[in-house]
């Protein structure tokens, strides 16, 4: 028994010797369709009048480009009539900013996007958001225990079915972390958002938006997060998706349907420093 | 019913009719073919009559009989790895005689290599079926030397899985959930251990393994796609005797001897891996073990009648860093008695207790989870040998379960879970059956049957209603499904009906022997399945939840037809097996996009009924005989499945359109060879070459939110490169004639011995760093060499 164990030891390096590793692959490709990156937020404590709104095409998936959707008309309506039109900036093609925006909460919005002589049409209602309650510093998450990170606690209500959203920008990142939470598990109880990095360390800046979703905008958000993590999979994950259909509805020609989503959201922010 | 009921006159008065011709003056030999040795039953035995050409097998308790006018007979006794028999009988009164063979090894194996004759069934009408002796199991060469049922079973036409530490496995495009896998008669829920990487059952304690992949007996029902019947030894009647064997990943220990002076036998044997079994999938710092135990007993009452008592318990535990744990696997508990009525009419009751159990306990989320299903089955199954062409098989059954969907509950002390309990769901699933087994002319023979099946879902439970009995919505303006709201919650107490389905299940099948040596098959079988496995495949934890049929979730539904050719060639040198098939599912389960199966409390909020169909055409060709044996195998299949949408307005799944199961593989081909060199030195190997996985590939990307989103197209679209791999054994025994006392060999294989990076799978995501788009390759198991040493005393 006991060389056995010694040859499992020296063996086991090799034993499940399996390995990742970046490999071309062919893809087929597609014509170009129009995404709506529009995720409007209003962050608590300001008068939220500013909002950007972003159109652009898909593109090859190994290409590093973001085709940018020019010239279009972008307005919003809320539920008075009254309209928000989003203006093109001159120094960002395919950015569509407003600078006049009045977030009401209970208010219903309509987003109109107009090109290439299609309209396309999607609404959104904004709620409440509760608030982050405290952020607490870790050096025990990730995988494997060891890596610095924040908890973010907040508590859920328990009268209803609550979703959240919470997104992490930081240092250690090229991009957002985005994180999805339904309150299945823990109805009425304080609840927590987690975020690890194995290269976090002191000093290093990171910005929490928290906020309150509705169930259809959580159910495309846990999707989009799930399939941009490419479909790793675990038992928390939903099973893969194909394309991934949001709330913005072609009026003109149905079935040339556009991608994103028309969200709008009361947010609470807070900038962490890791201690 | 109507038709049940007239098929049940036709049934009696076959029986009356043959009743009559045997009070002529026919007479009956039977008996029990059993090991010399150890005294144990062989199953599957032939016993074949030189003068009429005709003969049976023994049945899964060892015992045949035989109806046959009086007169001197040669009866010749014939069984996969043993010395057969040839005995003149004079048979003037119905007789017992019972015949111990003499396992090759122990024979003249030194001089004529000429052991485990595959050769193909000509004259029963008994096709798709493949079987599989524990020697040859053990004789291929596997990953990691660990012997491996399942794995075996991947070299024969028809059958494939998801590749390297995928669980289960596939028949004719079928779903893993979709196999009855029998041991001892108990349902194994689960067959693999460490998600997949070997399989539950233990070599050392198998006797005989058989793999129905269609024209199925009505005796089996419950899954559409295969029955795999795996019987453990019974144990040495004789003499104690331990084996065992240590490995690089576990070691296994069996003792098996004789109670009461040979009236009964024991068999208890345990396997267990190495604690620290590290599973470095990535950089993971996980640990994962799995142990399992066998046990049987069987005693002989009298001459009559047999006792006995098998059990199994199997469990897994996986954990990642001890913030994660995974634990699941199968007990079996199963109570036997074999009377015989009368040297014509065998009977077996079962009692068998089986029970499925998946837990999960994840720190950092403060939560517990654990799901089961239990099952508990009674069956009384009758083989009434009538006469020389006619075999009946008839029984009744009745599976009573239990389904633990989940049970939530907070771990650790700061846990903020609230502690919950899934409703759970009860089912009683009765089937009664019959099977005639006859022999029209010397050439044709058929056997057909009919299973009538029900199942009935039982309170208590409190079952959700929706509007129009929808529990899925359609949402026209998104294009898109989502779950329906409940119009309101309805209480059935305790084992009140809330649903039931009945099902009548024809099996059919022929055979035409054209000459001695080659004949043509048809066969058609009807199948209902009543379980449903909720699984998100393709995770390193893979989810398995057993779910009942309901009004949402309907029995699936399978009819398939084949045919075949078989020839044996020179004497059985060779044999050639051909077969196509086709199979149609109705009912086959599909998730709609975002699915979210754990602690789910209302699936049906989430599942679509849709249609499967796979066809193909098998090949098998073996050579039986000389110092190099083996066989090829060679499928051509498809398997596709589509989910349309309930009416014209909607796109059902995929856009309503046909695409490739996880089951499907355009092409599979295997080599197995095994080569003796002399009586110290045996060599294997097996060569495997299949059609990579059916996947899905982005089309293109988007950026939302600052992050990049794949945009997939249809599913299944792509495939992952073609699989293949070369794995070599040599056995090393270094004192074959020893019989009695201390007995060893070596195993040492290489598994993948060119170190082919086969993909396991593909994925697509942003780089951390650079937030460029890639594709990663994983891989599992490059070459891996092992060795084993097993013994015996």
């Amino acid at each position: 028994m006991k060389n056995s164990s010694f040859i499992i030891l020296i063996l086991s390096g090799f034993l499940f010797g399996s390995c990742q590793k970046v490999i071309d692959v062919k893809l087929a490709a597609e014509p170009p369709r129009l995404v709506v990156d529009a995720a409007l937020i209003w962050v608590k404590g300001t008068n939220g009048k500013t909002q950007s709104i972003t159109l652009s095409t898909t593109s090859g998936y190994f290409s590093s480009e973001i085709p940018k959707v020019s010239g279009a008309t972008v307005f919003v309506n809320n539920s008075a009539n009254t309209k928000f039109d989003f203006i093109e900036e001159s120094t960002q093609k395919g950015k569509y900013t407003c600078k006049s925006f009045s977030p009401v909460i209970g208010e219903t919005y309509t987003l109109t996007v107009i090109t290439n002589g299609e309209t396309y049409k999607g609404n959104e209602k904004l709620i409440a958001s509760t608030t982050i309650e405290s952020v607490e510093q870790r050096n025990d998450l990730g995988i494997n225990s060891d890596e610095y990170g924040i908890k973010t606690n907040f508590q859920d209500s328990g009268a209803q079915t609550n979703f959240y959203l919470l997104s992490y920008t930081s240092p250690v990142s090229p991009f957002p972390y985005l994180e999805v939470i339904d309150d299945i598990f823990f109805q009425g109880n304080k609840a927590f958002g987690l975020f690890g990095n194995d290269k976090l360390k002191k000093g290093d800046e990171i910005q929490i938006k928290f906020r309150e979703v509705s169930e259809r905008y959580f159910n495309y958000m846990k999707l989009l997060t799930g399939t941009a993590a490419g479909g790793g999979g675990g038992p928390f994950q939903p099973s893969p998706a194909s394309t991934i259909k949001g709330n913005m509805v072609n009026q003109t020609n149905a079935r040339n349907f556009c991608l994103g989503y028309f969200s709008v959201n009361e947010v609470d922010s807070l900038l962490y420093t890791i201690k | 019913m109507k038709n049940i009921s007239k098929k049940i006159k036709v049934l009696v008065f076959t029986l009356l009719l043959s009743g009559a011709l045997c009070a002529q003056d026919k007479v009956t030999i039977s008996g029990t073919v059993t090991d010399k040795i150890t005294s144990e039953s062989l199953i599957g035995v032939s016993v074949y009559v030189k003068e009429i050409n005709s003969g049976t097998t023994t049945n899964e308790y060892g015992f045949y009989s035989l109806t046959l006018p009086k007169g001197n007979y040669t009866l010749s006794i014939g069984y996969i790895g043993y010395g057969g028999q040839e005995v003149l009988v004079p048979l003037l009164a119905s007789t017992k005689k019972d015949f111990l063979l003499l396992p090759n090894q122990q024979s003249l194996a030194e001089v004529v290599v000429n052991a485990d004759k595959g050769i193909a069934e000509i004259r029963r009408p008994e096709m798709s079926i493949n079987k599989l002796s524990a020697r040859q199991i053990k004789e291929m060469p596997v990953v990691l030397g660990e012997v491996d049922v399942i794995k075996s079973l991947l070299q024969l036409p028809g059958v494939t899985n998801s590749g390297e530490g995928q669980s289960g496995f596939n028949v004719r495009g079928g779903g893993a959930d979709q196999n009855l896998v029998l041991l001892d008669e108990a349902t194994i829920y689960n067959t693999s251990h460490l998600f997949g990487f070997f399989s539950v059952f233990n070599a050392d304690a198998i006797n005989d393994i058989k793999l129905y992949k269609g024209g199925i007996p009505a005796r089996f029902g419950g899954r559409l796609s295969s029955v795999l019947d795996i019987y453990q030894k019974e144990g040495n009647k004789n003499d104690l005797r331990f084996s065992g064997g240590i490995g690089v990943v576990s070691s296994r220990l069996m003792a098996e001897g004789p109670i009461n002076n040979g009236k009964g036998s024991f068999l208890i044997a345990g396997r267990g891996s190495y604690g620290h079994l590290f599973l470095k999938l990535t950089d993971i710092k996980s640990a994962a073990n799995f142990y399992d135990l066998n046990t049987k007993f069987s005693y002989k009452l009298n001459k009559t009648n047999n006792l006995y008592v098998s059990g199994y318990f199997g469990r897994d535990n996986f954990n990642i860093n001890e913030d994660f744990s995974n634990t699941y696997g199968n007990a079996v508990l199963n109570f036997r008695w074999n009377k015989l009525f009368s040297d014509r009419l065998f009977s077996n009751l079962s009692a068998i207790y089986s029970d499925y159990y998946y837990g999960l306990a994840v720190g950092f989320a403060g939560l517990k989870w654990a799901s089961s299903v239990q099952n508990i089955n009674i069956k009384y199954d009758f083989k009434h040998y009538i006469n020389n062409n006619l075999k009946l098989t008839y029984g009744l059954n009745a599976q009573h379960y239990n389904f633990n969907p989940g049970t939530i509950t907070p771990k650790g002390n700061d846990s903020q879970v609230n502690e919950d309990q899934l409703e759970k769901k009860y089912a009683l699933e009765p089937a009664v059956y019959f099977d005639v087994e006859q022999n029209v002319t010397k050439k044709l023979a058929l056997s057909y049957g009919l299973r009538f099946s029900s199942f009935y879902r039982l309170g208590a439970q409190n079952v959700f209603t929706y509007a129009n009995n929808q529990a899925v919505k359609f949402n026209q303006e998104l294009g898109i499904y989502e779950k329906a709201i409940p119009t309101g919650v309805k209480h059935f107490s305790t084992n009140e009906i809330i649903t039931s389905f009945n099902n009548l299940e024809p099996r059919f099948a022929l055979s035409y022997a054209i000459t001695d040596n080659h004949s043509v098959k048809a066969s058609y079988n009807r199948m209902t399945q009543y379980l449903h496995l909720l699984t998100n495949t393709q995770s390193p934890t893979p989810l398995d939840i057993w779910a009942p049929s309901d009004d949402f979730m309907k029995p699936q539904l399978l009819d398939q037809v084949a045919v075949g050719y078989f020839q044996n060639f020179n004497q059985g040198d060779y044999a050639l097996e051909v077969e196509s098939f086709y199979k149609k599912i109705k009912n086959k389960v599909d998730y709609i996009d975002g699915t979210n199966l754990i602690a789910n409390k209302a699936i049906e909020q989430a599942v679509l009924n849709g249609t499967g169909r796979s066809y193909g055409a098998e090949l098998m060709l073996r050579k039986n005989t000389g110092l190099v044996t083996g066989w090829l195998s060679y499928t051509l299949s498809r398997s596709e499945q589509k989910t349309p949408g309930r009416t014209p307005l909607e796109t059902g799944i995929n856009n309503g359109e046909w695409y490739k199961s996880a089951a499907d593989k355009l092409h599979n081909l295997s080599v197995t060879a095994n080569y003796k060199l002399n009586n110290k030195w045996r060599f294997g190997s097996v060569f495997t070459l299949q059609t990579g996985q059916p996947v899905t590939y982005p089309k293109s990307k988007y950026q939302y939110q600052g992050i990049d989103i794949p945009n997939y197209g249809l599913r299944n679209q792509n495939t992952l490169p073609l699989y293949h791999h070369l794995d070599i054994s040599g056995t090393y025994t270094p004192k074959p004639k020893r019989v009695k006392k201390w007995q060893g060999e070596w195993v040492f294989s290489i598994y993948n011995i060119y170190n082919r990076q086969n993909a396991a799978s593909i994925s697509f995501s942003q780089n951390v760093e650079t937030a460029k788009n890639e594709a990663k390759r994983l891989s599992i198991f490059g070459a891996v060499p092992s060795f084993t040493y097993n013994f015996k005393f």
